[in-house]
């Protein structure tokens, strides 16, 4: 707790930061961060596909630890009613919380990042270096996004069960593709319905995309890549309304 | 009498369960209201609902001609709510009062804070204050930011009687200086000293209204017990008779 610089901060800024600082869990949260990065630089590059699993469910796990707890602190009758008679306080507030937020995630992310590519394999000779390692920036830049979007939006919405939330929903398409034919969906419902995902697919397709693929991918990829944000946004707004208008006073 | 909230005809209920049955309320700038009465009369549900925590099931209730969430989002509101200050134990008094007013920097010289005498906690962490002591650093973070409308719910609880002294004294600072001002208490002797009129609360329903510079501390208790035990002792043969 730094009150001295938080008093120092512009006045709009001052309700979120102090959120984040009065957050009761960051111990446990650096500690996770921590055995991640040890973690990480244990690991030799002949098991690069654990090394790739850990660098895509580390980060969103420690940001949906962070954010949960964050918006979970927001949530407890002490702390919200006294954030909530400030005149201007609501929806802003919620947003510059998630910047803070999202800033932070960065932060945890790039030594995680940076670690898990260093312990890749390098690509076979036949393989063009920097068109392998274009095709990693591409995704990991995407992907990063979508991660940050998807645990912002379940952080903001779920007041409980927050990680299985996540989970179910990154797996909607999984489920779709088992449940859609069980089910005797049509294809185009299952293709619209799998719009609602996060879309790491699309994610992992874009490098493609962006060296010219067939337009039907490209439609595809593009559709799903620009409609997501829209959507958490749009989920975002609810949730940050619901919880400044009409909040539910928990103290647990 | 220049009105800033205005209640009429407000009900509100969990699910067919009432908890306030039709209630009219108004207070003016520069005014004191206290609600008195008995736990689960339905007071802390009032003040959630003039605060814009709840919406009223039926009737309405304005602040300053807006409803009070409209109210509260734009002109801001002084809660004072009693919490042991859980969530707040890793900040400071100086960080929890930067968030309610401009310039922090000024917070000592305030005539508030040097009544309430918080200078020394400032910057000590909010766990290592005693009951007391974080109970007028609410107080100061409800009161310093000059609202124009402050709710106080149980505000003498914790306060010994030389706080209770300087809670009366700020009080009445803040409503010399135009604040409407309504305090939910079951505390008759504290709600004496501030009010200038206190409605008895019994059963989600006003019973009564009182003006405590009329009659002595002693018949105010006997007129509040009276009014208590009315209600209680007719909702009892209602229940029998049904």
């Amino acid at each position: 707790m730094l009150p001295h610089l938080l008093v120092r901060l512009p006045s709009a800024w001052r309700a979120p930061a102090l959120l984040l600082a009065t957050w009761r869990r960051w111990g446990s949260m650096l500690a996770a961060c921590l055995a991640s990065v040890v973690l990480l630089a244990s690991i030799d590059g002949t098991r690069a596909e654990l090394v790739m699993a850990i660098l895509l469910y580390a980060p969103p796990i420690l940001a949906l630890m962070v954010m949960g707890g964050v918006f979970a602190h927001w949530r407890r009758a002490s702390v919200w009613t006294t954030i909530a008679q400030r005149a201007g306080a609501g929806l802003a507030d919620g947003w510059r919380l998630l910047g803070l937020a999202a800033a932070l995630y960065l932060v945890l992310l790039l030594p995680i990042a940076g670690l898990a590519l260093q312990n890749m394999p390098l690509p076979s000779p036949a393989v063009d270096v920097p068109h392998a390692f274009e095709r990693a920036a591409v995704f990991v830049s995407a992907w990063g996004i979508i991660s940050f979007l998807t645990v912002a939006t379940v952080a903001v919405l779920a007041r409980r069960g927050v990680a299985g939330l996540m989970i179910g929903w990154m797996a909607v398409p999984a489920v779709l593709a088992f449940a859609g034919p069980a089910m005797g969906l049509e294809k185009e419902v299952t293709e619209s319905l799998a719009y609602l995902a996060p879309p790491f697919h699309a994610a992992a397709r874009l490098h493609d995309v962006l060296m010219g693929g067939s337009a039907e991918l490209t439609r595809r990829v593009v559709t799903h890549l620009l409609t997501f944000p829209i959507l958490c946004a749009g989920l975002i707004t609810l949730g940050l309304q619901r919880l400044v208008n009409a909040p539910t006073e928990v103290d647990p | 009498m220049d009105t800033l909230v205005e209640a009429r005809g407000v009900q509100h209920a969990i699910g067919t369960r009432g908890i306030l049955t039709g209630l009219a309320l108004s207070i003016a700038r520069r005014e004191v209201v206290g609600v008195a009465g008995p736990n689960g009369a339905g007071k802390s549900t009032l003040g959630r609902l003039l605060l814009g925590f709840l919406s009223p099931t039926s009737g309405t209730i304005t602040i300053g001609g807006t409803d009070p969430m409209t109210y509260r989002q734009s002109h801001g509101v002084g809660f004072l709510h009693e919490d042991g200050g859980r969530g707040w134990e890793h900040a400071t008094p100086r960080a929890l009062l930067a968030l309610h007013v401009d310039d922090p920097g000024a917070l000592t010289r305030d005539p508030i804070c040097r009544t309430l005498g918080i200078a020394t906690h400032l910057d000590r962490r909010v766990a290592t204050l005693s009951k007391g002591q974080w109970r007028a650093c609410q107080l100061a973070m409800v009161l310093l930011p000059r609202t124009a409308f402050l709710l106080l719910d149980e505000p003498e609880a914790g306060l010994d009687p030389g706080a209770q002294g300087r809670l009366h004294e700020v009080i009445a600072m803040r409503a010399a200086a135009g604040a409407a001002i309504l305090v939910l208490s079951h505390h008759l002797d504290s709600l004496a000293t501030v009010a200038q009129r206190i409605h008895l609360l019994v059963r989600g329903g006003f019973q009564d209204q009182i003006d405590p510079t009329e009659m002595s501390l002693a018949a105010l208790r006997l007129r509040y017990m009276r009014g208590v035990d009315a209600v209680l002792a007719n909702q009892l043969m209602r229940g029998r008779a049904a």
